[in-house]
């Protein structure tokens, strides 16, 4: 008994982040309506400046450095972490979602996860991709009790934590501007008649939640050490506990969290028991919030609190695609030249934005045309490429029908993450889909009883004898698995295509458009939204098969949720609704052409993810038509002003303003 | 356009609460085919919520029927297939689709079949020819590319109701169609209505404009505090001292005037 005391309040530790990064989320969401699934990454920073500053006496800013000749005192480091804090919380609400406070749910959700990619990338590349160590703020001595040894350090991480939060509490409950933070989230308007500018309150609770937020990762930090891509997805548990708490109750917050974690470490004790299923050790506790999350939402998702604010701006709107054989005839010849006169790595990343367009593709269809948030179209294509090693090593299962079995594979899955969206939509689904895509990678990709430490083979493809691999002896890429890529692209494409131009496509834009309006006409909204997840799955599934034909194997670290977001990003990127976008997002997407070409040139892998989250944060707050939109605009004004220059002469053809995504670049 | 009979409507004793709140009371009509029955009755009455109800958006207790048939239980989306159509007081089109594809969502409704045909079937290149008749009735044709949204107001309630008329339409529920509109698109818009329902389904209408609803009704049923109070014809119910009473002791006649 006295062994689970013990972890018990090792548990508390990890609660002790999470009161942080909740109490954090509760703050922002409060004062903004955001889901901020950012908080952790933003948490980190300060607590980075502080570790640095006791290592080394090196005060790290975003840019440039300044290194004391005296190691600062821990007050001091200490002062100047949350100081950092304070400052990167003012100027993430005033440049990042002071802009989209009225903005839809979708391109909210995108700015966080922007923001969340820029800050993972800042803090690689000042701090380093790996773990570091934090000095402890608190006692590593042990008290006994009921006869176990109870660490000290837990228990008064804890106790400051509760403290904060009371604080956060009391603003809540006691202050002016904490009563009209809280009346503007009922009303804005509201709010604003009572003299406060809802701006201002935002920041001031922007500030409140870094500090808090960045305190509980000092505090964590100090346990395990401080990794950039742990305590980015540390968001997920804290997004958890704040749905326990209904978004509502900060008492609740503490419990939560303190029990999570409690919860999360007896966990571990157990798995660690020779009863305790070995296949099932690796990332249950990320299955967990998970879990909590479903539960949650599906059972009380109509009694959540929702936050009445002032909507205004759109998402960004579709053009119905048409197929056209001219350009799409100049579209693949373009490929096939591109695929043909390059050779080596370069080869390789032009057939690699190829298969990026295909997974940008399926967030074209779920996201674009059904307007909901997936953030799981990786596990998705994961699932697909794990399927296809298994069945082509264990059951030689021939490659055009292997390939196809495993995106129905992915398709069945995505129908499975579709059930979800029957109850919610918007930012909560976006949670949903992370904690899913999160539990999927730890629970399955990274699983050593799943997948071998040297990741899982897959048979090269071949066709009647024909070899289609990818590499063969020196050539890393070759020509024959370069064309098979296309000509699997060119039919998902076509068949983009046709359904988005017909009924499919037009009933999703329905649902998408208005849900209740969409019944009212007869339109079934459950079974186009399995119908959108199916296919977008299916879709992703193919990607996800070619990826793993393209490498050979498969290892957890092509499908990771940073790659989703990462896919996520450039679909946005280069617009979210058109076949078009999906093509400038293969093109800029990670591991792409434009990727491979610079790296070579400039050697910048780092500084690529940390442009593409700030081109993303731009792209959501000033062009959420995404490159492809944009150009188009640009290509129907020139058109237009042309038509009219010419109309005297009655020799132009009507411009044709619906262009067909092949056009769109 | 509905070629078909339409079929009466019936509910019996439905009764609609949020929280505590009862919004309908036991609320029985008739509404038979061929008709046009107008529900008039003070704001906050309860006449919207009854239209959410008998159409499946909101829940409610006691029956509603159509034709022969119960359409208890059934989602909003099937209770339109089976030929209960409505119109929204808020329009609540599709902004993003043009006239055509507005009307086009209510006639073909997507699925399976419908990813099948897209993919292998021939497309057809002539318009479908029941879209065209439900614009051709409101007189849209000439909009038909236009995306919905760029409408003017009177012509976004005209597309509301040229998409419940389209596919299988028994009954049309019109959810203040000429709020909105002056009075010579009301006028029209009366006409359009009578010229609707003649041929085939019966039409419960919902609006603030007493004369438009008592100038076309065959019957009229007011509702007050989520009850009805009154019952007749148009120049019954002018007279009926209860309604009246309801709407604040202005006498019908200048309401109406």
């Amino acid at each position: 008994m006295a062994i689970y005391l013990q972890f018990i309040v090792l548990g508390l530790g990890l609660g002790a982040v999470y009161i942080g990064l909740s109490n954090a989320l509760l703050l922002v969401y409060r004062a903004t309506g955001i889901i901020n699934f950012a908080q952790g990454a933003v948490a980190m920073w300060g607590a980075y400046v502080f570790a640095r500053l006791r290592k080394d006496g090196t005060l790290v800013f975003p840019i440039g450095s300044i290194s004391f000749t005296d190691k600062p005192g821990v007050p001091v480091s200490l002062l100047l972490g949350l100081v950092m804090a304070l400052l990167l919380g003012l100027a993430v609400h005033w440049l990042v979602f002071r802009p989209v406070r009225s903005a839809p749910a979708l391109a909210q959700v995108v700015v966080s996860v922007a923001l969340m990619l820029t800050m993972q990338a800042l803090v690689v590349i000042r701090f380093g991709p790996n773990n570091i160590d934090i000095e402890s703020l608190v006692p590593a001595a042990s008290i006994a009790v009921l006869g176990a040894n109870l660490s000290v350090g837990e228990l008064v991480m804890a106790g400051v934590m509760l403290l904060l939060s009371a604080l956060v509490w009391a603003y809540f409950r006691f202050t002016r501007w904490g009563v009209a933070t809280r009346a503007a989230a009922e009303n804005e308007r509201g709010a604003m008649l009572m003299g406060f500018s809802p701006n201002a309150l935002a920041a001031l609770a922007m500030v409140m939640a870094s500090l808090i937020s960045t305190m509980g990762v000092i505090f964590g930090g100090t346990l395990t050490g401080l990794n950039p891509d742990n305590y980015t997805l540390l968001v997920v548990p804290a997004l958890a506990v704040l749905l326990l708490a209904r978004m509502q109750s900060i008492g609740g917050l503490a419990v939560a969290s303190l029990g999570l974690g409690a919860f999360q470490s007896v966990l571990t004790l157990l798995a660690s028991k020779p009863w305790w299923p070995v296949w099932a050790r690796s990332g249950v506790e990320q299955v967990v919030p998970f879990l909590v999350i479903v539960v949650i939402l599906l059972l009380f998702s109509k009694r959540l609190p929702s936050r009445g604010s002032l909507q205004s701006v759109r998402l960004p709107d579709v053009h119905i695609p048409r197929i056209r054989l001219v350009p799409a005839a100049i579209l693949l010849a373009g490929c096939i030249a591109l695929l043909t006169f390059t050779s080596g790595p370069y080869r390789f990343g032009v057939t690699y934005s190829i298969i990026m367009m295909l997974l940008a593709l399926s967030y074209v269809v779920v996201t674009g045309y059904l307007g909901q948030i997936s953030l799981s179209q990786t596990a998705f294509a994961g699932a697909a490429g794990f399927a296809l090693s298994k069945m082509t090593i264990y059951w030689s299962l021939p490659f055009p029908l292997a390939i196809l079995l495993c995106a129905v594979v992915a398709g069945l899955l995505g129908l499975l993450v579709a059930m979800p969206a029957f109850r919610i939509r918007g930012a909560e689904l976006a949670i949903v889909t992370i904690a899913a895509a999160l539990a999927i990678e730890r629970f399955i990709f990274a699983n050593p009883s799943f997948t071998p430490a040297e990741g899982n083979p897959i048979a090269s493809p071949s066709l009647f004898g024909f070899d289609l691999s990818m590499r063969s002896g020196a050539d890393v890429s070759r020509i024959e698995f370069s064309l098979l890529v296309l000509a699997i692209a060119s039919v998902v494409v076509w068949a983009f295509v046709r359904l988005a131009s017909g009924e499919t496509g037009r009933t999703f834009l329905a649902v998408r458009a208005n849900e209740r309006a969409a019944a009212s006409v007869g339109i079934d909204p459950r079974r186009t939204k399995l119908i959108g997840f199916g296919l977008s799955a299916f879709i992703a599934g193919i990607a996800g098969c070619l990826m793993g034909y393209s490498a050979g194997q498969l290892s957890s670290a092509s499908f990771t949720v940073f790659v989703g977001l990462q896919i996520l990003s450039v679909a946005y990127l280069g617009g979210i609704t058109s076949f078009g976008g999906a093509a400038v997002a293969g093109f800029i997407a990670p591991l792409g052409i434009i990727y491979v070409y610079t790296n070579k040139i400039l050697q910048i892998e780092d500084y690529y993810a940390l442009a593409s989250g700030i081109l993303l944060i731009v792209t959501a707050i000033f062009n959420p038509q995404g490159i492809a939109g944009e150009t188009r605009r640009q290509i129907e004004g020139v058109r237009r002003r042309l038509g009219r220059a010419v109309s005297s002469n009655a020799l132009a053809p009507a411009p044709n303003t619906q262009s067909g995504g092949a056009h769109a670049r | 356009m509905p070629d078909s009979q339409g079929l009466s409507l019936q509910t019996r004793k439905l009764s609609v609460r949020y929280g505590g709140v009862v919004a309908n009371a036991g609320i029985s009509l008739s509404v038979p085919p061929g008709k046009i029955v107008g529900l008039i009755g003070p704001n906050g009455a309860g006449k919207t919520t009854f239209v959410d109800a008998v159409t499946g958006f909101a829940e409610y207790s006691g029956s509603v029927s159509l034709g022969a048939m119960s359409l208890d239980g059934m989602p909003p989306h099937e209770r339109r297939r089976a030929g209960l159509s409505r119109t929204w007081q808020s329009g609540e089109l599709f902004g993003n689709l043009t006239v055509t594809q507005n009307v086009e969502t209510a006639a073909r409704w997507g699925g399976p079949g419908a990813v099948w045909r897209d993919l292998f079937a021939r497309r057809r290149t002539a318009p479908d020819q029941s879209v065209e008749q439900a614009l051709e009735v409101v007189d849209l044709l000439r909009s038909s590319q236009t995306l919905a949204r760029d409408l003017s107001l009177g012509q976004q309630k005209l597309l509301g109701v040229a998409r419940a008329l389209v596919g299988n339409c028994k009954l049309l529920l019109l959810d203040e169609p000429a709020a909105g509109l002056d009075s010579r698109e009301s006028l029209e818009f009366a006409t359009r209505l009578r010229q609707i329902v003649t041929n085939g389904p019966g039409a419960l209408l919902i609006d603030h404009d007493m004369s438009l609803v008592l100038g076309i009704c065959d019957l009229v049923y007011v509702l007050e505090f989520g009850v009805i109070i009154a019952t007749g014809t148009a120049e019954e119910v002018r007279h009926n001292p209860a309604v009246i009473r309801a709407y604040l002791g202005t006498p019908m006649e200048a309401v109406h005037g």
